[in-house]
């Protein structure tokens, strides 16, 4: 019997050719952001607690100011369509606190903060690594014993894993703040009813947002670490790892909301 | 003493290094001469375990690199110390903070000890008492011999050079030339050195080698490289655009 050859069409053949690059060179990027994340996750127990500390100050603490003025007219804006879409349908401002306290606990405050971070620290992360690794700083670490991911990566993971989920929490409070601030002098909604509209909110519903802030914690610095790692080609080089840090980091944090939600929910979490 | 046999190293579908051969023999100051982008810091770079080859071994004191996992290798890295060509220094520190750096992550040195080794290596490069300033405040050769001082402050058995004198004008170069001669006679370190500054290779080396298309075409003294009959080496050394090597202009 005559063995049949599989045969290679021309069009399979411009399809590899066409996808066969990028493709290559998404599998190596994916394959060095898990060994990126591999050696991070050993290191994490010996990370030198100053360099934490500072990093928690210029990723936490130094994002105050910025995180707590975007939140408070989150929630202020949020009140006020509220209000008054609601006043269209019902005559009257209902459900105020209930619609800005579950908005922002479980979407708002978690992914614009985790935006506003990406925007401020994933930036300067990857543009600080990025300079070093085109001035050869990275090399000049290794030369004197000191493994670049270790004393770079870890430090930053640790701080934005543990400053992220705080700057959530106070996100949610200004948020709710700004909300009442409108709902109370703007839409002449009671304070007591305001404030028990909040209150019937669980612990569930701040958990969600919470859990879902250390997953674009992780996503804001892996990302960037990243980024900076790899980056190539000079002044040039930086600014583009610096603008596709940024990017991606956002539009995973936007793509895993989901995911992440529909996850919650499934385990009954918010 | 450094063996590279016969290593092959690639970026891409460019070919730098193709069977290079090479013994840096210890307590001499070798250097790899070469037209830019011959590989000559790639070289350089596969010594130290910075870069790893394709093909081909790399050997330090009789031990391969090659076939270390990162713990071994950091371990043979404290027998080096590299000298990067824009001196690569920690722009976030002072300059006793980047001279202290390997001393207190490497050595793990206390405090005192520490400051004692980083005012004697500046004073040795000729920058005493200049620990508080940035690097940003420093001058092209003032950056050369901080970087030398920091690389010194290790007291490395190997200490590697990329183009130690690029970018200075010709006095502060005969400065970092002679610094070299110093640091070699004083400390008795092994020396590698990266350059295409013939007066400098000249006066620094015990022993020149000529890179060229991924290879090493001759490895002599300085005066019998002078000398050299090889037609690549003689064009190399004479600087001329006529002979052998055609450098690839673009046409605009």
């Amino acid at each position: 019997m005559e063995e049949t050859k599989p045969t290679e069409s021309g069009f399979e053949r411009r399809l590899l050719r066409l996808l066969g690059g990028p493709l290559l060179s998404l599998s190596e990027s994916m394959g060095r952001v898990v060994i990126l994340c591999r050696q991070t996750f050993s290191w994490i127990q010996s990370a030198e607690r100053t360099s934490v500390f500072e990093q928690i100050v210029a990723m936490g603490v130094d994002s105050i100011p910025v995180t707590a003025l975007t939140s408070l007219f989150t929630g202020m804006v949020l009140a006020l369509q509220t209000g008054y879409s609601f006043r269209k349908v019902f005559n009257e401002p209902i459900y105020v606190g209930t619609v800005v306290g579950l908005s922002l606990t479980k979407e708002l405050g978690p992914v614009l903060t985790a935006v506003v971070v990406s925007g401020r620290v994933g930036a300067a992360i990857a543009a600080e690594l990025g300079t070093m690794n085109v001035t050869e700083q990275l090399d000049a670490l290794y030369t004197l014993g000191t493994n670049p991911v270790k004393y770079l990566a870890v430090p930053r993971f640790i701080a934005c894993l543990f400053s992220i989920p705080l700057l959530t929490l106070m996100a949610d409070f200004i948020g709710v703040l700004g909300g009442l601030l409108i709902a109370v002098y703007r839409l002449s909604v009671p304070r007591a009813v305001y404030m028990n509209e909040i209150r019937q909110l669980g612990w569930k519903e701040g958990m969600h947002g919470i859990i879902k802030s250390f997953f674009f914690a992780a996503i804001i610095v892996v990302v960037s670490c990243y980024k900076g790692f790899t980056c190539e080609g000079g002044a040039e080089g930086v600014g583009k790892a610096t603008t596709s840090a940024v990017v991606i980091s956002m539009v995973l944090i936007l793509v895993l909301d989901y995911f992440l939600s529909a996850i919650l929910v499934s385990f009954g979490i918010g | 003493m450094i063996r590279l046999v016969n290593v092959y190293k690639s970026f891409g579908s460019h070919r730098v290094l193709q069977g290079c051969s090479l013994d840096v023999q210890d307590g001499e100051t070798l250097t790899i001469i070469g037209g830019s982008g011959t590989g000559k810091s790639v070289t350089m770079k596969l010594m130290i375990g910075l870069l790893k080859p394709d093909r081909g071994q790399v050997f330090v004191d009789d031990q391969e690199i090659t076939a270390m996992d990162e713990d071994q290798l950091a371990e043979v890295q404290k027998k080096f110390a590299y000298i990067f060509q824009m001196g690569a220094l920690f722009d976030s520190m002072t300059v006793g903070e980047n001279v202290a750096f390997g001393l207190q992550q490497l050595h793990k040195y206390d405090k005192k000890k520490t400051q004692d080794i980083v005012s004697k290596t500046l004073a040795l490069v000729g920058l005493g008492g200049i620990e508080r300033l940035k690097p940003s405040e420093l001058s092209g050769g003032m950056r050369k011999r901080v970087a030398i001082a920091r690389a010194v402050a290790m007291s490395p058995k190997y200490l590697f050079y990329d183009e130690p004198t690029t970018g200075l004008d010709p006095i502060m170069s005969d400065v970092i030339n002679d610094l070299i001669v110093q640091l070699h006679e004083k400390l008795g370190t092994t020396g590698v050195v990266v350059t295409h500054d013939m007066k400098s290779a000249y006066k620094i080396s015990s022993r020149i080698a000529m890179l060229y298309e991924g290879r090493i075409v001759q490895v002599d003294t300085p005066d019998h490289i002078r000398e050299s009959k090889d037609p690549l080496v003689h064009q190399f050394i004479t600087g001329s655009a006529q002979g052998p090597i055609q450098m690839k202009v673009k046409a605009y």
